[in-house]
């Protein structure tokens, strides 16, 4: 059912059938995951805040992209690449603090601009004129050099949006100016920067309310990556481990500023204390989770209706961490292990997160992480599902094309 | 190529995408005719677009948001090769790009 560490090739890289550890997560993870289906069927109040929710995922798969590509940054930079790479983050610290002035965001695009296209050149006429760097390496530098332009691009968002959110409500005017700005450097930024700008901003106030302290943290992880990137990564690594430790407290925290969740997670708090004997789930609420869950039918079910509950009124938050910490997690694969050892505390909320559903086309489709034991999963089911959602594509397709002439 | 040559492209990679089952090896094909198939969609949901402001005279920013959204993910998708490790972003990034993509098709289908 399932592969492990697939390979493409001929070697025996076969789909491993992994029966035990997918009965250990079906019940409680793709049960919720249902749940979140089920919201994007529900509709009005609960499809906006599904709107809200994939306003999260985009910001959130833009920031832990960017993150995770700079994973591959380091990896290269502990091969030794070393000096102008790490000189490169540094120039970017100091276009950073321009860009974090926002006035001369227009200004610093065009020397990133320049910054991009003259050094990249320079690195790679460096590369093809010294023996001591391969054609590889030189690639790689590239990649590298890109995968930092657009980190800062996304960074320069996220430091925007933390000042906009200390600020209070003065900033609204630097808002407007960065918009203005940001219009303009549209074209430059592949339409990406203004639309998660965009988004970050429109957002904000429900980030606000939600996870104001998370995305702090976030952004302090931020500057220190900016400084000193190896550094920077560690703290975003506690970062994360904070995120694991406390995301139970932090969504109840989050949850009682939105009254229309309170009473069905409150429904979900007050069972796992009779179940546990203890206050607050905490970070072993995934495990006590699913021990409940063995200890009879009915708290099965309720348990998972609870779940489920829980999952409608914290559509947006439930989206925004398993999402950013599935990514997360994703960078471990260029990261490697035992670096980290915060990141591997997290293990039991990966489990939690392992499959993150939706529908597409009508057809359940699940987002698959990387696991530390089982590496790379995916079913059969994965590949086979895509070709019937293939096929319904162009359908869709061909009836829009059809109206389109009709 | 037209919208109706190109349609006839996205069903002639239909076939070659191989229905597996337990014990299969995967190979390179398995993934590289998705990234084959999203990126030409992809191509024709922008023509259809384009096709659709020509008639109606009028802009969709939702839809342009989700083309964005998907030409964004697109960006990420890679080809593999013979030895390469299949990695779960390897289907993610297709499931993420054709999302934002049925939406969409969708939309603008509310819209005729």
């Amino acid at each position: 059912m399932l592969a492990l560490a697939s390979v493409a090739t001929c070697l025996p890289a076969k789909y491993a059938d992994y029966s035990g550890y997918a009965a250990f997560y079906v019940v409680d993870v793709s049960d919720t995951g249902k749940g979140v289906d089920s919201i994007s069927k529900t509709p009005a109040k609960v499809g906006m805040d599904s709107g809200k929710g994939v306003d999260a995922y985009s910001r959130t798969v833009s920031w832990w992209r960017s993150f995770a590509d700079y994973g591959l940054c380091l990896e290269v930079v502990g091969k030794g690449i070393a000096k102008p790479v790490w000189d490169y983050p540094f120039v970017h610290e100091y276009m950073f603090k321009q860009i974090a002035r926002a006035k001369p965001i227009l200004e610093s695009v065009v020397a990133l601009d320049w910054y991009s296209k003259d050094v990249l050149r320079h690195y790679v006429d460096v590369a093809v004129g010294a023996d001591r760097v391969t054609r590889f390496l030189a690639k790689l530098l590239l990649d590298v050099s890109l995968v930092l332009e657009r980190f800062v691009i996304v960074g320069l968002i996220i430091v925007e949006l933390r000042d906009w959110l200390a600020g209070d409500h003065a900033p609204v005017k630097d808002v407007t100016l960065c918009k203005a700005d940001t219009n303009v450097v549209v074209d430059y930024s592949a339409k990406d920067v203004w639309k998660v700008y965009a988004d970050a901003v429109l957002s904000a106030d429900y980030i606000r309310l939600l996870s104001a302290k998370a995305l702090a943290d976030a952004c302090v992880g931020l500057d220190f990556l900016v400084k000193l990137s190896d550094k920077a990564l560690k703290d975003s690594g506690l970062w994360v481990d904070w995120y694991s430790k406390d995301v139970w407290k932090a969504v109840l925290e989050r949850v009682a500023n939105v009254d229309w969740v309170l009473l069905p997670w409150m429904r979900l708090v007050l069972l796992l204390d009779s179940l546990t004997g203890e206050h607050a789930p905490a970070r072993d609420v995934g495990k006590i989770g699913l021990e409940s869950i063995v200890v009879t039918d009915w708290k099965k079910i309720d348990l998972v209706s609870c779940l489920m509950d829980a999952v409608k009124g914290l559509d947006g938050a439930y989206r925004y961490f398993p999402v950013a910490l599935y990514d997360y997690l994703f960078t471990r694969d260029y990261i490697g292990f035992g670096r980290f050892w915060a990141v591997k505390d997290t293990a039991r909320m990966e489990e939690l997160v392992a499959k993150l559903g939706y529908t597409l086309m009508g057809k359940d489709v699940w987002r698959r992480v990387y696991h530390k034991v089982w590496y790379d999963l995916i079913e059969v089911d994965d590949q086979n599902v895509k070709i019937v959602i293939a096929q319904a594509l162009i359908d869709a397709f061909k009836a829009l094309y059809d109206k389109l002439k009709g | 190529m037209s919208v109706k040559d190109k349609i006839a492209y996205l069903e002639s990679l239909v076939p070659q995408m191989e229905v597996v089952k337990k014990g299969d090896y995967v190979l390179a094909k398995h993934t590289n005719v998705f990234v084959d198939f999203t990126i030409a969609a992809l191509d024709l949901l922008n023509e259809l677009y384009e096709l659709f402001k020509k008639k109606k005279g009028y802009r969709l920013p939702d839809v342009e948001y989700y083309i964005g959204m998907a030409e964004s993910r697109a960006g990420f998708l890679r080809k593999v090769k013979f030895g390469d490790i299949i990695r779960v972003q390897d289907h993610n990034l297709i499931i993420d790009t054709w999302k934002p993509m049925e939406i969409a098709i969708q939309i603008m289908i509310a819209h005729l």
